[in-house]
């Protein structure tokens, strides 16, 4: 036998010794994703965390034996820095409640995971459901604690919903798997601080001054404001040149963006599934709301999400022109307590 | 590209693939794909600084050439040339801006009105390494040792060879460049050897390393309340996060390079396990410390001269090796520890103690492997503080803090992850290519077991703490 084919039986034996490796790891990795651990453990890694809010809702949810007097507002950070539930429940003298369950960062796929949780296993059934649309963009790639938040069910089912995170959430579940044993090696300091602690779910922004919400403004106003045209465009029906059609497809999959328009769709499905209603806010931004046209996102949801019937649900485009100031803002997306208390009551308006 | 990010694990199998499939047959091949993938790998950092690295390749090509082709003077000249050219780019990018602030600060200090502006620039990633790489070759050739080479595409893959581009080894042309000519054959035990490695490897940077620089970096950072013992455990800790950091990068690399049938040299040797300074310098960064030796050390007499030349050579070696990390004074001062500590040891014991540790008594062996380990922490202090102030100030604190149990109890989970790393590197101390479990004679379902269980620490790891890029990449 000649070198070169001894060569090439060792590198087919090379790969197949690799492949069972890699099959063997695959396995191991499956069962390690499925270890039941109690939601306490989980939950338990993000109470000191930025990401703290997802505690306090596990909890709020685990003494919560009914939802169905409660107007729930889910979403991100927008969500949580701009609803203030204990002004709502201050306005509503009936028995109607109201309750924040926004959290930071954009991501459909963990207020999905959340609804799922609600619904199924608690079978909670809140009066209303008022979902959270970012004003100026698309939720884009997955959130970082979606893997300790999810299932292990919810996270397979993103498999079939284009997730292109998938791995990463896979392996990630796996992670915080094993912590729960490699943990006491680990430094891990209590940042008591960072403990989201309140009766009610609104988190209030420190104020900012306005120069600075101006100069964040500025920065960002040019991307933001192309970004609205394109979508604006898209709304009319204008063609894109293929090049910028070429770009948006190609961050559509590697930013997992069709994977979040999935995953909203999806949320929107199992409410309408239960017949729970629910209404769409597209939160004000600087740029969005002191541009002309205000109904742009709105829009943009009715032309993306067709499987929602809007004669039942409302699209809430908040173009108040109060939100054209920038004292009401800490940076471009977020409003302080102030321009919280004016969205609420705008909320609140057009509840009623 | 990070070793430690999937882009590289999908880029290596595809390289892999490549140079065993398609260009198998084709040695050409796989020369200008292993330059190409290299090319490629680099500009993962600053696409533009490629060009930076093309201008020394180019310049030290040309200059190995005109130095085999000429003799006396003009050798020389070309010699220099190359040299000089080399380090310039080093000095402008690595050292300029500590050049001007110290010649700013000089200027206050004797109350010249002097200021001259520094410069917004990047250091180019591992411009250290192949700078030093660049001029071995060229010194090489000036001495007869090695022949120029010829083939620019295969000089210019000795410079950019990916697996050891951008933190070493820093390896010599004689070990490399005859394995580029060579025509290698796949060998199905080096690249499973090369696979246990680079499973190491990701274990040492991404357990170990990753996780001692939490404990490390919550211990420097707020070294004035911790308590002593802490802040004990915090320095221990950063020198294992340095070593995690820097010999996985290395295994990553041995192991890389042997996918591709290339062996590169060994760069550390248990080195917490010296017994003394000498031997930690013969166990840490080996590249390193045998290019200060043989193009260094050994011209400016070594150890051959007597009295205070062998002292002066001693120091002027650790000053360069610290001053070659980093244009900062707490290089230097690592260096200038470390230099004065090994002349202390051949003051004493002259080369009677310098023996490996299996040749020594073990009381002897003992007292000096905890003495140089302390020593050796103590100088790590300097190279992790952002100045020499900090420095002193930790280790102040760490003389004058109270004890206090609670904070204690936070760092000493570190031992927990320490003592069982130590005893595997040590069970493992016979390896002749540092292979983990390479001189184990195990079972075949306990060897497969305990690669699981690595690999499942290392996905552990990887997502559940923050990650620390590789501490070399900035020199």
């Amino acid at each position: 036998m000649s070198n070169s084919s001894t060569s090439n039986s060792e590198f087919r034996r090379f790969v197949a010794k690799m492949s069972l490796r890699a099959a063997i790891l695959g396995v191991l990795c499956t069962l390690v994703f499925y270890i039941p651990l109690s939601r306490e453990y989980y939950f338990s890694i993000l109470q000191y965390s930025d990401y703290s809010k997802i505690s306090w809702i596990e909890n709020k949810l685990n003494e919560t034996a009914s939802l169905d007097s409660t107007i729930v507002f889910l979403g991100s950070s927008i969500c949580l820095n701009g609803i203030n539930d204990s002004l709502l429940n201050e306005l509503d003298t009936t028995s109607t409640q109201y309750l924040n369950l926004g959290m930071t960062h954009t991501c459909f796929a963990i207020i999905d995971a959340l609804l799922e949780d609600m619904l199924e296993r608690r079978s909670l059934r809140p009066k209303k459901v008022m979902l959270c649309f970012k004003g100026d963009a698309m939720a884009r790639y997955i959130h970082t604690m979606y893997p300790v938040q999810a299932t292990p069910g919810h996270i397979q089912s993103t498999a079939l919903s284009f997730n292109t995170q998938y791995l990463p959430s896979f392996l990630k579940r796996i992670s915080w798997n094993v912590h729960s044993l490699t943990r006491y090696t680990k430094y891990i300091p209590v940042e008591s601080e960072k403990e989201f602690a309140s009766v009610y779910g609104f988190k209030p922004q420190p104020y900012n001054t306005k120069e600075k919400v101006e100069k964040s403004y500025k920065n960002l106003k040019a991307g933001s404001e192309s970004n609205f045209k394109a979508i604006q465009g898209e709304n009319e029906g204008r063609m894109l040149p293929l090049k910028s059609q070429a770009l948006l497809a190609y961050t559509d999959v590697t930013q997992n963006v069709l994977f979040q328009r999935a995953m909203f769709a999806k949320s929107a499905k199992r409410l309408d599934d239960l017949n729970i209603p629910y209404d769409i806010i597209v939160y004000p931004n600087l740029v969005s709301a002191r541009m002309d046209e205000k109904e742009i996102m709105a829009d943009y949801v009715k032309r993306t999400f067709t499987s929602i019937d809007y004669s039942k649900h409302n699209v809430i485009a908040v173009n108040d022109t109060a939100f054209t100031n920038a004292k009401y803002y800490v940076d471009m997306n977020h409003l302080n307590p102030d321009g919280a208390e004016l969205l609420t009551r705008y909320i609140y308006n057009k509840l009623h | 590209m990070l070793f430690n990010s999937t882009e590289f694990l999908f880029f290596l199998a595809i390289v892999f693939s490549l140079y065993w499939t398609v260009f198998k047959n084709v040695p050409r091949g796989k020369t200008w794909l292993l330059l190409i993938s290299s090319c490629i790998f680099y500009m993962f950092f600053i696409p533009k600084y490629i060009l930076i690295l093309f201008i020394t390749i180019l310049i030290d090509y040309f200059a190995g050439i005109k130095i085999a082709a000429t003799e006396g003077k003009a050798k020389k000249v070309w010699l220099i040339l190359s040299i000089v050219s080399t380090c310039l780019v080093l000095f402008v990018f690595k050292y300029y801006n500590f050049f001007i602030d110290n010649t700013n600060a000089i200027a206050q200090l004797i109350g010249w009105n002097y200021s001259i502006q520094a410069m917004d620039i990047i250091l180019p990633i591992g411009l250290s390494f192949h700078t030093f790489q660049s001029l071995s070759y060229v010194v090489e050739v000036y001495w007869g040792k090695q022949k120029p080479e010829k083939d620019f595409v295969t000089y210019s893959l000795y410079v950019m060879y990916f697996p050891q581009l951008v933190a070493g080894p820093i390896e010599r042309a004689a070990n490399l460049l005859y394995q580029f000519h060579a025509k290698p054959l796949f060998n199905g035990a080096l690249a499973a050897e090369g696979m246990r490695q680079i499973l190491w490897g990701f274990f040492k940077k991404i357990v170990i390393a990753d996780t001692c620089a939490a404990y490390a970096n919550a211990a420097f950072g707020s070294y004035e309340t911790l308590s002593s013992a802490s802040l004990i455990l915090g320095a221990v800790a950063f020198a294992f996060q340095i070593y995690g950091d820097f010999s996985g990068y290395s295994d990553i690399a041995l192991g890389t390079s042997k996918l591709f049938g290339i062996q590169l040299m060994r760069n550390f040797n248990l080195p917490y396990f010296a017994t003394s300074i000498p031997d930690f310098w013969r166990r840490w960064h080996i590249s390193l410390s045998t290019w200060f030796r043989d193009y260094v050390y050994i011209p400016l007499g070594g150890s051959r001269v007597s009295g205070w030349k062998f002292y002066r050579n001693v120091f002027i070696i650790f000053l360069l090796s610290g001053f070659w990390h980093g244009a900062n004074w707490t290089f230097i001062i690592w260096g200038l520890i470390h230099a004065v500590v090994y002349c202390i040891y051949f003051a004493i014991w002259g080369n009677a103690k310098n023996k490996p540790a299996d040749e020594q008594a073990p009381w002897n062996a003992w007292l000096g492997g905890i003495t140089t380990f302390v020593v050796v922490v103590i100088a790590w202090v300097f190279f992790r503080a952002k100045t020499v102030d900090e420095a002193w100030s930790y280790l102040h604190s760490i003389a004058t803090n109270p004890f206090a149990k609670e904070d204690v109890l936070h760092f000493l989970p570190l031992l927990l992850i320490l003592v069982p790393f130590q005893l595997a590197e040590w069970l493992n101390r016979n390896s002749t290519n540092g292979v983990f479990l390479s001189t184990f004679n195990l079972n075949k379902s306990v060897r497969l077991a305990i690669e699981m269980i690595i690999a499942i620490l290392i996905i552990d790891c990887f997502y559940s703490l923050d990650h620390e890029q590789f501490i070399y990449f900035q020199f």
